[in-house]
């Protein structure tokens, strides 16, 4: 299910007072891939994702989610069957949590867009095992777990609606590096099922491995939407200019540029930038000298 | 060289859980920078808080410049040990950034009329004196981070400890913590023993220690550099290989030592001729 | 976001926001207290010249001072029609079915207007002029005496303090829960009263348990900071009366005088 934004406007405030948060966003959230949002804090990037499952209804504009229009007069009463189909993962989603079981909590969400006990059930069972929360925890309090395994059972409870499309905001946010691989490998999983996913990250590591679009959001406005094999192509000024990191593999072949070296196409990953170091030196030539100027940094 | 922190067989766990820690020994020397390393869970955090006294260990003792900690003794360690905590939000006390630097000082019964200069001063330090009557809530994490570690410099500890302080922040935030941190290092050198318990390399990497807590034990014990080219051990124990390395050891052929991002960078460009 | 103007704090170097906040306290509480026995129309001329002086003292536009207004515009509209139709006496002014409005129906109805709008703007004036920091100083200063009988003032400024710091952090909270729950279906808009209130617990337990997870967490932090007991500690920021103080109470004094001058000779 695509979501088309398009003339999207968003203001707190009204008259002199307004305070302008998005100007004039046009794009299209593609239907089974992944898109990234990046972009300073403060540059609108999470007050545009709450208008994709209409928590925010545009100033100006609208936006389409499937067949549905969302406009500034869209009644609430209409932005049920929305966020039906658009689930959102709120950064530190664990915040969330209420039910007395994570079975419970898990089932709130389909419960509450009309399944009955036994589907909503169902549901949450396959969700809490999609995220890898074992049987032996399902009945369990949700406040008596670790921090990660709460991000889990939160994470469960979006995914049990069974959206089309998925949103998350910073969902690796505080993981720890285990906990982000699997996160990770989560959104993969999601794509290869054909959802929708949009994505908010400041790891450009992330963006790059992931997406199959990018949003970059600066000041309100969309600065660009390109793959991340083209953003990344661009020079470093254009990055600094925006408040953004360089995937690492990307920076350092920046580097390596400045000094002769020419990469064919973007290093998505270090095994792909260490391939592509490899095949530019005669390494039958390279000697180690015993000690590398600098290279032992205390003495 | 003084040992700031001395911990000696120490043991703790949760009620109704197995040991956290089990004869647990480390020693910090004073002037060190320590990072602490593991994955979430490992019991890092929990070591911060019995260093502070706000956990009470089960048995084993713990001793701050070679004072025994006790209920006798635990304002004297607190004076000297300051405690930066993870979330920015929890630890603002005043209602505007001079107001929370001002309340430690407040606790320590300084005089009203030496508190100005002295909140101007850290808040100097740290880079935020532009800010003395923001509310926190117009902070960004990052920012509120500096004036935590504002509040705890004022009271001129020999120890700071920084519990995952940058794990909730991006990477504007994070970048401006640390480079705060160098600063504070490079001014105050031996004076002060930093303890950063984090399980983002790049941030162990300043240090000059790195400890690797696993199941409440001690699985590492080295510099930085050493670490860090232990790729297979670190993923073992959850954690990530800085990038430099993982690429190093991509290469056919690599020095057989850590190398910083500008170091590798600067040997790969003598090859290319 | 925030449009509410009454208790909001803005910045400003004008005459008013050097006066001590006890002071300032104290002259809204007497100007309160005196407009309760207002009766006449010169004595309301009289309190509103002293508002308006206040008001100009506070260096900020008339135009802020009317959005402060505007949200009780409708609490205003609603007192004055109980006022107008529901008070007795003679002339009658207008006489339709059952409503009639008399002569002192009228009076009491703008008396009431007059009353309100006065005090809800010196309080604006106060609230504006005031970091909440020093109100709540200056409400422990103001209260001291208490100590003698164990009210524990100091404690109790410190809890006052520390919420009105969290204020805006659970105010954030709050939304951002809603949102979340929201984005799971959460209507509170649909179902009987008992499904209704039901429907509020996902969002009162994650913020209450947010709350007590923050509660714990400051303690560290002021306990790892030496807190031991709000008594033994200084002050930074330290209350002293000045010249403007002075003035203010001079003011108020020849104020308070002719005020009551004024009920004498009615």
């Amino acid at each position: 299910m695509a979501i088309n934004i398009e003339g999207l406007s968003f203001h707190y405030g009204a008259g002199k007072n307004a305070k302008q948060i998005l100007d004039d966003i046009n794009l299209t959230v593609e239907a089974g891939q992944i898109t990234a949002i990046v972009g300073q804090t403060g540059s609108g990037k999470s007050t545009l994702v709450q208008h994709l499952n209409a928590l925010l209804l545009p100033s100006g504009g609208q936006v389409v989610v499937g067949d549905q229009v969302v406009t500034s007069k869209t009644k609430e009463k209409a932005l049920g069957p929305v966020r039906a189909q658009v689930g959102m993962v709120f950064q530190f989603p664990e915040n969330q949590l209420f039910a007395s079981t994570v079975l419970e909590d898990v089932m709130y969400g389909p419960k509450n867009f009309g399944k009955n006990d036994e589907e909503a059930e169902a549901l949450a069972k396959e969700a809490l095992i999609q995220v890898g929360m074992k049987e032996e925890f399902w009945q369990h309090s949700p406040f008596d777990l670790s921090g990660g395994q709460m991000r889990r059972v939160a994470l469960a409870g979006v995914l049990a609606m069974d959206p089309q499309a998925m949103v998350f905001d910073e969902p690796a946010a505080g993981l720890d590096p285990k906990g982000q691989e699997e996160l990770l490998d989560l959104l993969q999983e999601l794509k290869a099922a054909q959802k929708t996913v949009v994505l908010i990250s400041h790891q450009m590591d992330q963006v790059l491995a992931l997406a199959d679009q990018v949003v970059v959001m600066q000041d309100g406005r969309v600065a660009a939407i390109e793959a991340p094999d083209q953003l990344f192509l661009r020079d470093r000024q254009w990055f600094l200019d925006h408040a953004l990191d360089l995937p690492e593999p990307v920076a350092f072949a920046k580097d390596l540029e400045d000094h002769g070296y020419h990469f064919d196409h973007l290093p998505k990953s270090v095994t792909d930038l260490a391939e592509q170091i490899k095949c530019q030196v005669d390494w039958d030539r390279v000697t180690m000298p015993n000690s590398l100027t600098g290279g032992d940094r205390d003495e | 060289m003084t040992n700031a922190i001395t911990i000696n067989n120490l043991t703790y766990g949760y009620p109704d859980q197995d040991p956290l820690f089990h004869d647990f020994d480390l020693e910090v020397q004073e002037g060190q920078w320590l990072s602490i390393v593991g994955h979430n869970g490992s019991g890092k955090s929990t070591l911060a808080k019995l260093i502070l006294g706000l956990l009470e260990a089960n048995s084993g003792t713990i001793s701050i410049f070679g004072q025994q900690l006790t209920i006798e003794t635990l304002a004297e360690a607190r004076a000297q040990v300051g405690m930066v905590f993870q979330n920015p939000d929890n630890q603002f006390v005043g209602a505007t950034v001079a107001d929370d630097v001002a309340f430690g000082l407040e606790n320590r019964q300084v005089p009203s009329e030496e508190m100005p200069k002295m909140i101007e001063a850290v808040l100097q330090q740290v880079g935020m004196a532009d800010f003395a009557d923001r509310e926190p809530h117009t902070l960004s994490g990052g920012q509120k981070q500096r004036v935590a570690l504002a509040s705890v410099l004022a009271l001129k500890p020999k120890v700071i400890i920084l519990d995952e302080a940058t794990a909730m922040l991006d990477p504007a935030g994070k970048s401006a913590v640390l480079q705060t941190l160098k600063d504070l290092k490079n001014q105050y050198q031996d004076q002060l023993t930093l303890i950063v318990i984090t399980h983002d390399m790049a941030e162990a990497a300043l240090a000059d220690r790195v400890v690797v807590i696993n199941d409440g034990q001690l699985a590492f014990d080295q510099r930085p550099q050493d670490l860090f080219v232990q790729g297979q051990a670190l993923k073992e124990l959850g954690l990530d290989q800085p990038f430099e390395s993982q690429l190093s050891q991509a290469l056919p052929k690599a020095p057989n030592q850590y190398l910083t991002k500008q170091e590798l960078a600067a040997w790969l460009s003598t090859l290319k001729d | 976001m925030n449009n509410l103007v009454i208790g909001q704090f803005i910045p400003g170097k004008a005459w008013l926001y050097r006066v001590d906040p006890r002071t300032k306290i104290l002259v809204t509480v007497v100007y309160v207290f005196l407009l309760i026995f207002a009766n006449t129309w010169p004595a309301y001329a009289l309190a509103t010249l002293f508002l308006a002086l206040t008001l100009v003292l506070t260096g900020q536009s008339l135009e802020l001072y009317w959005r402060g207004i505007k949200p009780v515009m409708w609490l205003i509209i609603f007192t004055v029609c109980l006022q107008l139709f529901f008070t007795g006496g003679t002339p009658v002014l207008f006489h339709w079915q059952f409503l009639k409005i008399t002569l002192p129906g009228l009076i009491n109805a703008l008396y009431v207007v007059l009353r309100f709008v006065l005090i809800v703007l010196m309080s604006t004036a106060l609230t504006l002029t005031t970091p909440p920091t020093a109100i709540a100083s200056a409400i422990e200063s103001l209260l001291k005496p208490l100590k003698a009988i164990k009210v524990p003032v100091a404690e109790l400024a410190l809890m006052l303090s520390i919420a009105l710091r969290f204020v805006p952090l659970l105010m954030l909270e709050t939304d951002k829960v809603m949102k979340a729950q929201k984005s799971r279906g959460m209507s509170l808009s649909t179902g009987s009263l008992i499904k209704r209130s039901k429907a509020v617990l996902p969002l009162l337990i994650p913020l209450f348990i947010g709350a007590l997870q923050r509660a714990l967490d400051l303690a560290n932090a002021m306990e790892v900071r030496g807190f031991e007991s709000a008594d033994n500690r200084t002050r930074y920021r330290v209350l002293s009366f000045s010249k403007q103080d002075l003035v203010a109470a001079l003011g108020t004094g020849l104020f308070v005088l002719l005020f009551i001058g004024l009920l004498w000779i009615n």
